[in-house]
């Protein structure tokens, strides 16, 4: 059956049903022990912050999700896992046979010669000490490849760079590489693929404010750690000191401060944690590295947040979400809109992004679900903002991240 | 399984919005490195030219050159990137584009696909996007690239270690993809989807035997180096990424054995005209 109304009608019914769908402000739910919540702004580091490319326009888009696939509640923080160490060799060190020791056949092991070293040793010089004989590079490896080998694969190893993988003839144990030729300093790398000792490495969070610590942890996979020793570096090479503490179940966990002075800008700190693992019949080394980030709070949701709910103009969804800026930049909304199904479960619905170039001081994002986002989505109220998070675009950093941020019914 | 819908449809006669028409656009996204001739120095001539058979209008593609040595949100990169996608559809008058990527080209695509507010021109190169084809792409980064930056760093060569690589290496690092794709990227598992279909075609295994006719598509001598960099990777790879990375955002279109008649893909040859995979491109379109 088609209804015909004339459109002056229509527009007054939905400026109605618009303005009755105004509803006062909506609170904040409760923030999480997990969530991520500045406590104070932070100026930023103008030396690392990138404004100068930031785009000043405007910018949101939504689109539809799938209810049926599940979504992670909160970041899952990342642990490495490593079946390998690094060694500093001299020439003298390889040309009289550098000791290395290793807990399964078939190691990969990789030597780079130091920045100022220019030399280039030839895989068919190398010969190997192991089981109490001497073997001859050809019965030693079983693949090889060089520096312009390697690079054509997409490994961008420095000049002079050797890689091979020591044959299963070798056994395990103590392996003596000797290098007649080497000249310089080199970086061994020793990586074996078929080791049961892993060492893990894992931050607490994935991201930590400035000022702000983070807890460390080390563990062992078939092994025990005799000693963890660490170190953190800023993404532009600033190192400090780590101090790995033996724990009652035999990890290693650090609470480590990220100087608060190198952060901000792009890219990533490194915890670097270099032990030694032993059981009754291997002790090897184990280095491992992971990554976390560090930011700084230059702005904070206000826990103001304000919605037109029910039918709007076209149908979407568009809340008005309070910002605290300390310092100028382009900032970065993101949620996730979650439905209830016919069943009564709560499910995604769609996602939201929008960025505006927000002044020092209070302000807000607009966040609006586009009614092409949602339609289709059978999904009802009750509904939930979740997975709200502030990004500070100038370096991509998350400034607050709150797992749930608002229901609406 | 959409994809599969919409081939099944077209199968039977069906009209399918991404039947290709005059509209239709094909992009070639690199993957790292600083390239001004990716036409013939990545890609090559037979494997662009094969692809572009599929569209009506066959001058309806592009070739991007951009410096991808650095961070994927980099003016240079996914900005240069933005740029030339926005010329081509400007120029070509493009309503539906397919973007083809090869391994950290995704990554540049996808930082696209997952912040459609860090540029205000993503919105509407978003909008023109089919689907990307992303071939090998490095969605949760490389072992080789943490054994690449790797060094001892209680000696005091650390500026020598941080200086050294590319920024695009450093970021490839599987702890960094891992900090990326939960907090600046979406598409992978447990994550939202992103706005438009991420195939990845998965490469599986590398032969470089002198004996194996396999070896020798795309170069013999690259497939060399990628036999031993396999050794660090997972059984299943392609000497560069392991399947699981290749597999880790958006959903798996095909790998190689599947398709390809019983044939690997090395990462080097999920870029060229290897296998019949230029055909499947362009039976894409």
């Amino acid at each position: 059956m088609k209804i015909s109304l004339n459109p002056l009608i229509v527009s007054l019914l939905l400026v109605c049903a618009s303005a009755s769908a105004a509803e006062p402000a909506l609170h904040m739910m409760s923030a999480r022990s997990t969530d991520q919540i500045p406590t104070r702004l932070q100026p930023a580091n103008l030396s690392k912050a990138s404004l100068a490319n930031l785009d000043h326009q405007s910018a949101s888009m939504s689109w539809a999700l799938d209810p049926k696939t599940p979504l992670d509640a909160r970041p899952v923080s990342f642990q490495q896992h490593s079946r390998e160490y690094w060694v500093d060799a001299s020439a003298d060190q390889l040309q009289q046979g550098l000791a290395l020791s290793t807990s399964a056949k078939g190691a990969v092991i990789r030597l780079s010669p130091h920045a100022d070293n220019k030399s280039v040793i030839d895989a068919s010089t190398l010969s190997f000490r192991a089981n109490g004989k001497l073997y001859a590079s050809s019965d030693a490896m079983s693949t090889a490849a060089n520096q312009d080998e390697l690079r054509a694969a997409g490994m961008d190893v420095p000049s002079g760079s050797l890689a091979f993988k020591l044959a299963d003839r070798l056994g395990s144990g103590r392996v003596e590489l000797i290098a007649p030729t080497a000249s310089g300093d080199y970086l061994v790398h020793v990586f074996e693929p078929a080791s049961s000792i892993v060492m893990t490495l894992q931050a607490e969070h994935d991201t930590v404010l400035a000022g702000d610590s983070v807890r460390i942890v080390a563990g062992i996979e078939g092994a025990t750690l005799d000693r963890v020793e660490g170190l953190l570096s800023s993404p532009d090479g600033h190192s400090q000191n780590v101090t790995f503490v033996r724990q009652r179940d035999g990890n290693y966990a650090a609470n480590v401060r990220p100087d608060s002075k190198q952060a901000g800008g792009f890219g990533l700190w490194e915890i670097h944690a270099f032990g030694n693992a032993s059981n009754r019949q291997n002790d090897v080394p184990r280095d491992a590295r992971s990554a976390f980030a560090v930011s700084i709070a230059t702005a904070r949701l206000s826990g103001s947040i304000e919605t037109l709910t029910g039918l709007t103009r076209d149908g979407g969804m568009s809340f008005t979400i309070g910002v605290q800026a300390a310092s100028a930049s382009r900032y970065q909304l993101a949620a996730t809109l979650f439905g209830t199904n016919k069943q009564g479960s709560m499910v995604p619905a769609a996602v939201a992004h929008s960025a505006a170039w927000l002044d020092a001081g209070e302000t807000s994002i607009n966040l609006r679900f586009d009614a092409a986002s949602l339609k289709g989505s059978e999904l009802a109220a009750p509904y939930e903002l979740r997975d709200l998070r502030l990004i500070n675009q100038a370096d991509m950093s998350l400034l607050e991240r709150r797992e749930r941020a608002a229901s609406i019914n | 399984m959409i994809r599969i819908a919409l081939v099944l449809l077209l199968a039977l006669g069906t009209t399918s919005a991404y039947a290709t028409s005059a509209g239709t656009g094909v992009a070639f996204v690199h993957g790292t490195g600083s390239q001004t001739d990716a036409y013939n120095d990545y890609w090559q001539p037979t494997m662009v030219n094969t692809v572009r058979q599929g569209l009506v209008n066959q001058n309806n593609y592009v070739v991007i050159n951009c410096d991808f040595e650095q961070y994927m949100w980099d003016s240079r990169a996914a900005g240069c990137l933005a740029t030339q996608l926005t010329s081509f559809i400007t120029s070509k008058n493009i309503t539906d584009l397919v973007v083809i990527t090869h391994s950290n080209g995704g990554n540049v695509m996808r930082w696209i696909l997952s912040n459609p507010t860090y540029d205000s021109r993503y919105p509407a190169i978003i909008s023109k996007i089919r689907w990307v084809n992303a071939l090998a792409p490095s969605s949760a980064g490389t072992p080789l690239a943490d054994a690449t930056i790797s060094g001892n760093v209680f000696e005091s060569a650390l500026g020598w270690l941080l200086g050294y690589k590319s920024d695009a290496v450093r970021m490839q690092q599987v702890s960094w993809m891992a900090y990326y794709n939960q907090n600046n990227l979406i598409g992978t598992g447990g994550r939202p989807a992103l706005p438009k279909g991420f195939w990845s075609v998965v490469g599986t295994d590398v032969r470089s035997g002198i004996f194996s006719s396999n070896a020798y598509c795309g170069g013999y001598a690259l497939n060399v180096g990628l036999e031993i960099t396999q050794n660090w990777l997972a059984s299943c790879s392609d000497g560069f990424l392991e399947c699981t990375s290749q597999q880790a955002a958006g959903s798996l279109w095909f790998k190689d054995t599947s398709s390809l008649g019983g044939k690997v893909l090395s990462h080097n040859q999920s870029r060229r005209a290897c296998f019949g995979l230029e055909t499947i491109l362009r039976d894409d379109l």
